[in-house]
């Protein structure tokens, strides 16, 4: 059996389960848990908001990784080199997805919770420059032409990942209008039992949804670079055969 | 429970709805996105 088979079944067989994960968590949000006591409905946002948010403060490592990978092989190893900037430049769409869904769900249940669309409060904040140190790093990939785009990228993504801790513990260090962390803030935080496995669930379906998206850019990316491989490599081969 | 209220008139329905859709939008438009550039580039 060809290897590219055996990655398409198995792609498949990740998807199925992905897609099955999702419906029992959407299901388990949206029907079974119990309605929260002083928000309502509207609080079931949280069950895509929070783990979605968790998601796209894990991916931008990914995306960190991939880019010290690149930064110590370009000279070293050139091939290899290329697959870390294809992990690099997939781990950093997949942030900007996941944290453009935060920022939307949680500027809809703020809407909706607090009667505001935003403030520049430091959860918030901090969350819109991670998405646009993100949405940058695509930018500069996407439209400079020096020749050295990648190492560029690269070292942008070093300092985009510095605001990843400072996102995370924004509600920490400052009590502003963001609510409390839900997960180890404190003797009062946590959630109903009840709604644990709408939640968990959740944080389940969404990871693995993330991980589909990721290796399917990633193959995406890695398609293409031997597709410009092979276009260099013609476009050098081509005037020799005519010179000989 | 029934799923009859997210559909209601209430500001808490509409923006539960439109965090679900919007979840599913973007998701789905960037899997779509990856799958059809897939396409092209096997061209």
């Amino acid at each position: 059996m060809k290897r590219s088979h055996i990655y398409r079944a198995a792609g498949m067989g990740w998807l199925i389960l992905t897609v099955m994960a999702i419906a029992h968590a959407t299901r388990l949000a949206l029907v079974v848990a119990p309605t929260e006591a002083t928000m309502g409905n509207v609080q079931r946002i949280f069950y895509y908001h929070v783990p979605t948010s968790m998601l796209s403060l894990l991916f931008p490592y990914v995306n960190f990784a991939a880019s010290l990978f690149y930064l110590y092989w370009r000279r070293r190893d050139p091939m290899r080199a290329l697959t870390a900037d294809a992990v690099a430049i997939s781990a950093a769409e997949v942030t900007v997805v996941y944290s453009s869904i935060s920022l939307l769900t949680g500027m809809l249940w703020g809407r909706a919770a607090w009667g505001i669309w935003w403030t520049w409060d430091a959860r918030l904040t901090s969350m819109l420059l991670l998405w646009l140190l993100y949405v940058s790093y695509l930018m500069l990939r996407k439209l400079s032409s020096t020749g050295q785009t990648q190492t560029l990228a690269a070292v942008l993504s070093v300092f985009a990942a510095i605001d990843v801790p400072i996102v995370f513990m924004s509600i920490r260090w400052w009590r502003t209008q963001h609510p409390a962390p839900v997960f180890g803030g404190g003797p009062d935080s946590g959630i109903d039992p009840s709604m644990m496995p709408a939640f968990g669930w959740n944080v389940l379906g969404w990871a693995m949804w993330g991980v589909f998206l990721l290796v399917l850019r990633y193959a995406l990316e890695r398609r293409r670079q031997e597709t410009e491989q092979e276009a260099a490599r013609k476009s050098i081969e081509g005037p020799m055969e005519i010179a000989q | 429970m029934r799923l009859s209220w997210i559909f209601g008139g209430s500001m808490e329905a509409h923006h539960l709805l439109a965090a679900y859709v919007a979840v599913w939008l973007i998701q789905g438009g960037y899997a779509g996105w990856i799958a059809w550039q897939w396409m092209r580039a096997g061209k």
